[in-house]
């Protein structure tokens, strides 16, 4: 027995302390780690690119919800050029991140910033940031954003952890390394055998796994888990909620930039259907749209329009192709008929 | 089972690796006094079971005390011993039934009753204990703790290993030695059974759920995606089993294995004696040959119908207990049809002991598993028929590279696994190898630790 863990010991040195000693040499960081409690340095601006390039005058930001809106039918019926950036499985910590780094730090920032959300996620930092949902969210964050750290994922880290980060560089690039690692035995065979870069690769990947091809019922059930950790009458008391989330920030940021931001509810099919909706939401909705008002921002429910029909849906909140267009139309104009007040092109 | 990335509550990890330090210095204090000490561990397990579910901690423990008294006033009458057993088979299937039935109907019943994780497998414990008590197997019948400590040991309480009442009760009554060599086999299991399931498992669950959620993925794709499914419930029950048995073990407890090289399996029968190889017995004890013997009695002892039926109505049984939907159905009876076959073919060639080739046998029967687990993975029969019967093959173009990538994905996974089974089949030098892979598991863990593990698989039975 003691053989055994004299021999476990000795290859765990011989094996831990390189491998640490690399990560500290790979990511240039001095031991003990410091600035733990924030995002790594690198983000991609991929998409700051793009909005440098396009220039559009409006950036639409949103999960998955907002994947089949029409860019040109919302271009022609805002009657200005507007961007549509979905990310699937987002959250408002996302969407700030992106917000504050690929639209603000842009060479020439749009003149209005469209938020599509769903329940209470714009008072819930912390919906959507652990595990995987942390690798997309460092992709559009970096180390001076300790603030959005503190607000989405802090609150949820330990001391222990903390201790962990600190102590052990493996532990505290283990994202870094996880997603090197998987990257590069994902891309290597293709690579290999059919000369398929890492584009290729993930254009592939893009083409089969994309989100349009899952299955419509097994998307009310991700839906359905998804919010069920969100939806918990606490999530809805405004009052106590809106000074613990980003919202404030996003507010003035966009006041101080000159940007108009406009926050659109996401309607659900059961909307479209005429369900109505519980005192608590109602009541919530309202406070949300007091105080965006209130700050400078726009709110607006398209489910109180009308227009959506059920049958534009592929699922609860997912468009169908055959209608995407004609439901981005409606969408567009219940938008600019609340815009009537700015100046066109 | 619908699972989120990274989503999920850890109730059957976090809580026991929480409390661990507390329930071992007191289990630890307490062991040379068997009652306080066999007191202590059963309190400890019902306070644990309830921090994460305390309406289940309550509807454990009323159903804990119906068992035992029942079991113990069994009357003496041959007919009223009968209709008191078939009451208490009743209540507990009837139990089971509410807790499982999460969905539909029965939501209400839920949502009052709280979720009760691993009542599953509490549930076939009790049948156990009600089966052997009315069967008069045990020479000296247990007292209220050793009853209430075998079927909600906490190790084993959310996916088993079910272990035979006589045999663990035993365990319970003899005093416990715990030394450094039982911490020091304890230890490998514990990180063995972290390994994976945090490394192999949560990653595989990650690409088989995103094969198994397409609306109408390639033939070639869901190949992939069940044998992705094949070591990632692989690497999650055995996992779990890993835990159990090493937490057990720094309790002094020996546990049964409950997996044994499954995919390696000669024949479906062999197949079903390594893996789940406690509810395989069950099966095999409760349903199977009761069954079968009544099947014999109503012929005439006459082999025909219970050749057939008795493994059918056993599988289909199994399939039932592992889930609700028509695949958890269709598995079982595919599984009982093929076990109908092998019977057969095992007939057919029983003068010759092995008829074909090792390599061939283990490499049909993993593939016959794998056509199982694609049953029993799909999210309903009618994606399973759209895909064989509508199904690209999928093995061009962008199809093709996805479906490379992503078997690169589950090689890299599968991998430890394998090189685990060289390193245990490598004779002397295992006192090396041991140690070293246990040394990069637990580097590779380090990094693999994601803030959001997912429950085990197995917690939803």
């Amino acid at each position: 027995m003691a053989k055994k863990l004299i021999i476990f010991l000795a290859f765990f040195i011989a094996i831990f302390i390189p491998t640490n000693q690399a990560v500290l040499n790979r990511y240039a960081v001095q031991y003990p780690l410091e600035n733990i409690r924030s995002f790594k340095a690198d983000f991609r601006a991929d998409y700051r690119a793009v909005i440098n390039r396009e220039q559009p005058r409006v950036v639409v930001i949103g999960d998955s919800a907002i994947r089949e809106l029409n860019e040109a039918v919302f271009s022609d019926v805002l009657e200005r050029k507007t961007l549509i950036f979905s990310a699937p499985g987002s959250g408002s910590a996302y969407w700030y991140l992106f917000f504050r780094h690929q639209v603000l730090e842009a060479q020439k920032p749009p003149d209005m910033v469209l938020f599509f959300f769903r329940g209470a996620t714009l008072t819930e930092p912390d919906y959507l940031v652990d595990g995987n949902y942390r690798i997309r969210l460092e992709e559009v964050a970096s180390s001076e954003d300790a603030d959005v750290y503190a607000l989405a994922v802090g609150k949820n880290q330990n001391a222990l952890v903390d201790l962990l980060e600190r102590y052990l560089p493996l532990f505290a690039y283990r994202s870094e390394i996880y997603q090197q690692l998987v990257a590069q035995v994902r891309n290597g065979l293709p690579g290999w055998l059919l000369k398929c870069d890492a584009l290729c690769v993930d254009n592939a990947f893009d083409q089969v796994f994309d989100d349009s091809q899952i299955n419509a019922v097994l998307w009310e059930d991700l839906l359905r888990e998804l919010d069920k950790s969100i939806d918990k009458p606490e999530n809805y008391d405004f009052t106590v909620r809106v000074s613990s989330s980003l919202l404030p920030l996003i507010l003035k940021d966009a006041r101080n930039a000159g940007i108009l931001p406009v926050f659109v509810r996401v309607e659900y099919r059961s909307q479209a259907a005429g369900k109505a909706e519980d005192d608590l939401t109602m009541e919530y909705m309202q406070e949300l749209q007091h105080y965006i008002q209130q700050n400078g921002g726009l709110y607006i429910d398209p489910a109180k329009s009308g227009g959506l029909e059920p049958g534009m849906y592929r699922d609860e909140i997912h468009l169908n192709d055959e209608n995407a267009a004609a439901a981005s139309a409606i969408i567009a104009q219940i938008i600019a008929n609340h815009l009537d007040f700015l100046p066109r092109n | 089972m619908p699972v989120v990335d990274g989503m999920q509550p850890n109730l059957g990890l976090m809580s026991p690796l929480l409390a661990i330090p507390v329930v071992l210095l007191a289990y630890w204090a307490t062991l040379r006094r068997l009652r306080l000490n066999n007191l202590v561990l059963l309190v400890a397990g019902f306070w644990l079971y309830a921090w994460g579910s305390p309406v289940g901690g309550l509807l454990l423990f009323i159903l804990t005390l119906f068992n035992y008294y029942l079991a113990k006033y069994l009357p003496s009458s041959a007919q009223y011993r009968q209709v008191a057993l078939g009451f208490g088979l009743a209540v507990n299937i009837l139990v089971w039934i509410v807790c499982r039935n999460e969905s539909g109907q029965n939501a209400f019943l839920m949502a009052a009753a709280g979720f009760a994780p691993g009542m599953s497998f509490y549930m076939l414990r009790n049948v156990s204990y009600l089966v052997e008590q009315y069967r008069g197997e045990f020479h000296q019948p247990p007292d209220f703790v050793e009853y209430a400590l075998y079927v909600s040991f906490y190790p084993q309480i959310f996916s088993g290993p079910i272990e035979k009442p006589a045999l663990f009760i035993e365990q319970i009554r003899k005093p416990r030695l715990v030394n450094w060599r039982w911490i020091g086999n304890a230890f490998p299991l514990i990180l063995l059974g972290l390994f994976k399931k945090i490394t192999i498992a949560d990653n595989l669950g990650i690409i088989v759920e995103r094969i198994f959620r397409l609306d109408l993925p390639s033939r070639m794709l869901l190949a992939a995606g069940s044998l992705g499914f094949a070591f990632e419930i692989y690497a999650d029950f055995s996992g779990y089993t890993d835990l159990s048995r090493g937490f057990a073990g720094l309790l002094g407890f020996e546990t049964s294995e409950n997996f044994n090289q499954p995919y390696l399996a000669l024949n479906l029968q062999d197949f079903w004696q390594r893996w789940h190889i406690s509810l395989s017995r069950w099966l095999r004890d409760f349903i199977f040959f009761p069954l079968r013997r009544a099947l014999l009695k109503i012929t005439g002892w006459r082999r025909g119908l219970a050749d057939w039926a008795a493994p059918l109505v056993t599988m289909a049984v199994s399939g039932f207990w592992h889930g609700w939907g028509w695949t958890f159905m269709a598995w079982g009876l595919y599984h009982g049809l093929l076990l109908v076959l092998d019977q057969k073919v095992q007939r057919f060639h029983k003068r010759e002991l092995n008829p074909y080739p090792m390599c061939l046998q283990r490499g049909v029967t993993f593939m016959l598993v794998l056509v199982g687990w694609s049953i029993f993975r799909a999210p309903s029969l009618g994606w399973l028929m759209q895909i064989w019967m509508k199904g690209s093959w999928g093995l061009d173009g962008s199809q093709g590279i996805a479906l490379m990538a992503v078997m690169s994905l589950i090689m890299m996974y599968t991998l430890p696994l394998g090189l685990y089974a060289l390193v245990k089949a490598s004779g002397k030098a295992r006192v090396v190898l041991e140690p070293a892979f246990f040394a990069l598991a637990l580097t590779l863990l380090v990094i693999f630790a994601a803030s959001g593990m997912r429950d085990f698989v197995y917690m939803d039975f």
